[in-house]
């Protein structure tokens, strides 16, 4: 409610000074009775006004009465030069005090100060007006005494002032700014009023935003413990189904919050755009009001943005990533139980319980750091968004000049030294490197290459953790990493082959690249049971009739078109070099498949794998790619297909990674190392899983430890070796009757002594059918060198 | 044009001189960290092969810019005393090109047999001017400047596989043998062998590279384990 108080006075038409001086009395009265500080807040606004009111109509009327040149009477004396400048001084005190007495209402509102505080300072505001009033009233009686002293000497009071010019009508109007001023007080505090709620309402909502994440991470704790403690209490395989529905029921109760971003700013910016520019009174100083001019909306966009959203984005990172840790951890032990009911073995058990553990242990961490965040944003909010701030000396709502420049500085600089540490480390690495080619002779090539394969075989203590590598069939589907481009490539292909087009598809990579993996996936995942897994020496069954394969691809072929009626199967043919003997030639074979599939692919989808290599030796001797209309190559995986597939397998291990110097690796940390084994092996994903479990090494609690690979394989094999290298690359494997056979009676002379010594430094692993084949673990290297020889192109 | 001024100073020649010569040990040095220290891949050979060559026509090509930079001093007097020297060591430096280009030549190296007028044996050496060959009578030098005039077949040669003939009788089809060849790893599988009618019933031409490290021996020995006959030369089984 705004109160006029500009308004003249219409109480009496008595306006001597007399009267005048009844109603201070009277005022002065009524202020002492006063004892909360809204009333006199009031009081102030009304009867002091009315009281300033008086003063100038009385005023203004002697000012006309000088006009029409009436007999100069004392009261004119009174108003016009004696008791103007007083009264200036106790309405200006009287502005003061309203304006004090109304910011600390606003700080009680925000809670700043206490009501008792207030009431102190009503009492003071109170008494220094008291005091004023007692000063003016003294300061009249000292004018009756001059009045009196000039009537004894038969002087006219207004002798005194007769050669002054009137200064009623300069002071009129400076009383009438007060009085202005006053209800410009008046009428800013109810905008404030508004601002602070707006305050309120924005720090309600965030506080309720972030009350809820911690919420969640609480609950997720409880269901933690919950699984941990009925996984302590399975004694038996049958009761592991029980605990996997309740890990699904602990999954399905915690959400990942998403962007939460989003929400919180568009709901802010609504509340916000109640703010406008405002001018604020915010103090006096001497005769003036002090207005400050303040773009609420701007300034407060800025504060929320550069001081409290880093600190929650923050928080909900953290709860982001709390979520889906435990989302990833909870379906990795639920993968491992799967595991453990399979094995049979409760053994592993008692790991998994450990690592429920840690896993609440990170989790009570997060939740700590979580907890101290808040307490950040509840001190912000509580001490900086303030509306009352206003009235300090400092900035409003300032944000500190540091906190939109750190992140500046630590980003930018942050690149140039980690690119500085680029450049040192390339150099260094070339110059070790440089030396270490350098100070060895040729003579140790060998040993070294030993040591290499000695380093990357399979080291018993580490099974547990490698097997999760390099087991090619462990696996199951939750260890599968879906190869998106491939697979939709293939996906086209197969839905051409559903509307009768004949189809076909051939997949060709290196060694390791995941082309049974790919195959079966693809099979499983579109054909369900109606896959034929055509295979060496084994026995197929197809639509309940079984039959036996040898090495002949022809027959093979010949008795699966015979047995298949009803259904569209799918024909899988893995690794196409296994299907030679003395009897069937490979090109035989390949020549029955390429027939096979331009007659028969339009009911039978036929899926083929073979080597790059292999596939260009074949295609110089029949048109054998051409046979296939659709053509895969799996060489490449993507980098971040690769760095999923480790840490999938990471993951189900439940272990702790660390670097050399046993600090844990950060998934930044390891996606890096992920990237550069996928450029070191040509992002061949089998070789980057297998670098990995090599490269990796258990210790004794629940660590593993990565250390990179400290030995190179060198070439140190003669140009006979090299041939037989490449026949076993090219062809899987070789045996010494199959190599006499293609040298007769000269393989005595020099092939024989190759072949043992490749044997002897497990370049060559002889197979449980007595065959040679390549070890795995070197057949990049093996790769490079063959092609570094120009063997292979 | 302040850069090129200097040039036409003896300070400026020796900077040039400096210069050469240092672009000269940088080729060098590059060559030398790659063969020993980066991993041994195919981009990296096929690298050091080409800046091999480079390294072969810059020498020359310094050479030419340094003498320009004297001429360039005096250009009177000094174009006077090359053109003296040239005419006068017109045949070796004639000789040192013709090197220089038989030398880039990818099937010349150390070891190889070459055959050519008046000459065949096994490269000894290659030196600046000529080159060591190793004959029945004896070490014979010769110049590249003969060698180029004659022309030259390398018979064969350690590290690059060559194509060979080999005649062959046999009843099988052609086919077959092909396929029989096909799975043979002492064939490189990347140049395959191909097999022309001869001009006698029953005889095959068979055109082939071996892989290095096996001898036309070794395949002599796996055709005749699959009753082929062969024959080096022309008139097999006879």
């Amino acid at each position: 409610m705004i109160t006029k108080v500009l308004e003249p006075s219409e109480v009496t038409s008595d306006y001597s000074f007399k009267n005048f001086e009844k109603e201070l009395g009277e005022y002065k009265e009524q202020l002492d009775a006063i004892a909360d500080s809204e009333i006199l807040k009031r009081f102030i606004l009304l009867e002091f006004s009315e009281l300033a009111n008086f003063y100038i109509t009385a005023s203004n009327k002697e000012l006309l009465e000088e006009a029409s040149k009436k007999k100069k009477s004392p009261d004119r004396y009174l108003f016009h030069y004696a008791l103007s400048k007083p009264l200036k001084d106790l309405m200006l005190l009287h502005r003061d005090v309203l304006l004090q007495l109304q910011i600390a209402n606003h700080k009680v509102d925000e809670l700043v100060v206490s009501k008792e505080e207030r009431n102190a300072h009503f009492l003071e505001s109170k008494s220094i007006l008291q005091q004023a009033l007692f000063a003016f009233q003294k300061s009249i009686e000292q004018e009756y005494r001059t009045i009196a002293r000039f009537a004894k000497s038969g002087k006219e009071i207004s002798k005194k002032v007769i050669h002054h010019r009137n200064p009623w009508e300069v002071y009129r109007e400076q009383f009438e700014k007060i009085l202005e001023q006053l209800q410009i007080i008046e009428t800013s505090s109810l905008t404030f009023q508004k601002v602070i709620e707006v305050f309120y309402s924005i720090k309600d909502y965030t506080k309720l935003s972030y009350q809820e994440s911690l919420e969640q991470s609480e609950n997720s704790i409880k269901a933690i413990g919950q699984i941990s403690e009925s996984l302590q209490g399975i004694n038996d395989n049958e009761q592991i189904p029980l605990v996997i529905s309740k890990i699904d029921a602990a999954v399905n109760t915690i959400e990942t919050p998403g962007r939460q971003l989003e929400g919180f700013s568009e709901l802010l910016e609504e509340k916000i755009k109640a703010l406008t520019v405002l001018n604020f009174p915010t103090a006096t100083n001497q005769g003036m009001l002090l207005i400050r001019k303040v773009d609420l909306n701007k300034t407060v966009k800025k504060w929320l943005d550069y001081e409290l959203l880093p600190y929650l984005i923050d928080l909900w990172d953290n709860q982001n990533n709390l979520a889906s840790f435990y989302n990833h951890s909870l379906s990795n032990l639920k993968s491992s139980l799967k595991l453990i009911k399979t094995n049979k073995s409760l053994a592993p058990l008692s790991s998994q319980v450990l690592t429920l553990k840690e896993i609440e242990n990170t989790i009570e961490l997060n939740i700590y750091k979580q907890k101290q965040l808040v307490k950040e944003v509840e001190n912000k909010l509580d001490h900086q968004l303030l509306a009352t701030n206003i009235y300090g000396s400092e900035e409003f709502l300032e944000v500190s000049f540091q906190s939109s420049l750190t992140q500046y500085t630590s980003e930018s600089s942050g690149l140039l030294i980690d690119w500085f540490n680029k450049l040192k480390d390339t150099f260094n690495k070339l110059n070790s490197s440089y030396e270490k080619s350098i100070s060895s002779g040729p003579d140790n090539l060998m040993e070294k290459s030993v040591n290499c394969i000695n380093f990357r075989m399979v080291k018993e203590e580490n099974a547990h953790y490698d097997t999760l590598f390099l087991n090619k069939n462990f696996i199951g589907d939750l260890f599968i990493v879906t190869r998106e481009e491939e697979e939709a490539k293939m996906q086209s292909c197969y839905k051409d082959w559903q509307n009768g087009f004949n189809k076909s598809a051939l997949i060709t990579g290196n060694n390791l690249s995941g082309k049974s993996t790919f195959m079966e996936d693809f099979a499983k995942k579109n054909f369900g049971k109606d896959i034929i897994l055509l295979q060496t020496d084994s026995t197929i069954t197809i639509e309940g009739r079984k039959f036996k394969t040898t090495k002949n691809l022809k027959e093979a072929l010949q008795e699966a078109n015979k047995n298949i009626y009803n259904s569209k199967p799918v024909l899988v043919i893995d690794d196409l070099e296994y299907w030679r003997s003395e009897d069937s030639s490979l090109l035989n074979n390949v020549r029955a498949l390429v027939n096979f599939v331009l007659s028969e692919s339009d009911r039978i989808f036929v899926m083929v794998s073979t080597s790059k290599a292999m596939q260009k030796h074949l295609d110089q001797r029949l048109p054998f790619t051409n046979a296939f209309t659709t053509r895969l190559d799996l060489n490449k995986t993507k980098e971040e297909e690769i760095f999923k597939a480790v840490l999938i397998r990471h993951g189900a291990s439940h272990k702790k990674l660390v670097n050399k110097d046993r600090h844990v690796m950060s998934t930044k940390q390891i996606e890096h190392k992920v990237e550069e084994l996928a450029s070191q092996f040509d992002h061949n994903i089998g070789e980057v899983l297998q670098a990995w479990a090599y490269s990796t090494k258990m210790t004794e609690n629940n660590l593993v430890v990565f250390e990179e690979t400290e030995c190179d394989f060198e070439d140190f094999f003669t140009s006979e070796e090299v041939i037989i290298l490449k026949y076993v690359y090219l062809y899987k494997y070789v045996n010494e009757v199959l190599l006499k056979s293609f040298l007769g009676k000269r393989y005595n002379l020099n092939f024989d002594s190759g072949i043992k010594r490749l044997i002897n430094t497990k370049v060559l692993w002889r197979n449980s059918s007595g065959n040679l084949i390549l070890n795995r673990v070197i057949t990049s290297d093996i790769h490079e060198i063959l092609k570094y020889r120009g063997t292979l192109n | 044009m302040g850069s090129i001024t200097t040039f036409y100073t003896w300070h400026g020649l020796v900077y040039l001189f400096l210069g050469l010569l240092a672009v000269y040990g940088v080729i060098k040095v590059i060559i030398n960290i790659i063969e020993n220290s980066t991993k041994k891949n195919l981009a990296s050979k096929r690298f050091i092969f080409w800046l091999r060559n480079n390294l072969f026509f810059y020498t020359p090509l310094a050479v030419i810019i340094f003498t320009l930079g004297f001429i360039s001093i005096n250009y009177i007097t000094h174009s006077i005393l090359v053109l003296i020297i040239g005419v006068f060591g017109f045949p070796y430096i004639r000789n040192y090109l013709s090197g220089i280009i038989f030398k880039s030549n990818p099937i010349v190296s150390k070891g190889a047999l070459i055959k050519a007028e008046n000459l065949d044996g096994e490269i000894n050496n290659l030196m600046i001017l000529g080159m060591i060959v190793n004959t029945e009578s004896g070490e014979q030098y010769v110049s590249y400047r003969n060698i180029e005039e004659s022309g030259f077949t390398i018979n064969s040669n350690k590290s690059s596989a060559l194509r060979q003939t080999i005649y062959l009788n046999t009843s099988l089809g052609k086919e077959t043998i092909l396929d029989l060849l096909f799975d043979n790893p002492i064939l490189n599988f990347d140049e395959n062998p191909t097999l022309k009618e001869g001009t006698e019933a029953d005889t095959l031409i068979l055109k082939y590279t071996l892989e290095s490290g096996a001898t036309t021996a070794d395949l002599i020995s796996f055709l005749n384990a699959h009753e082929i006959e062969t024959s080096l030369t022309r008139k097999a089984n006879q």
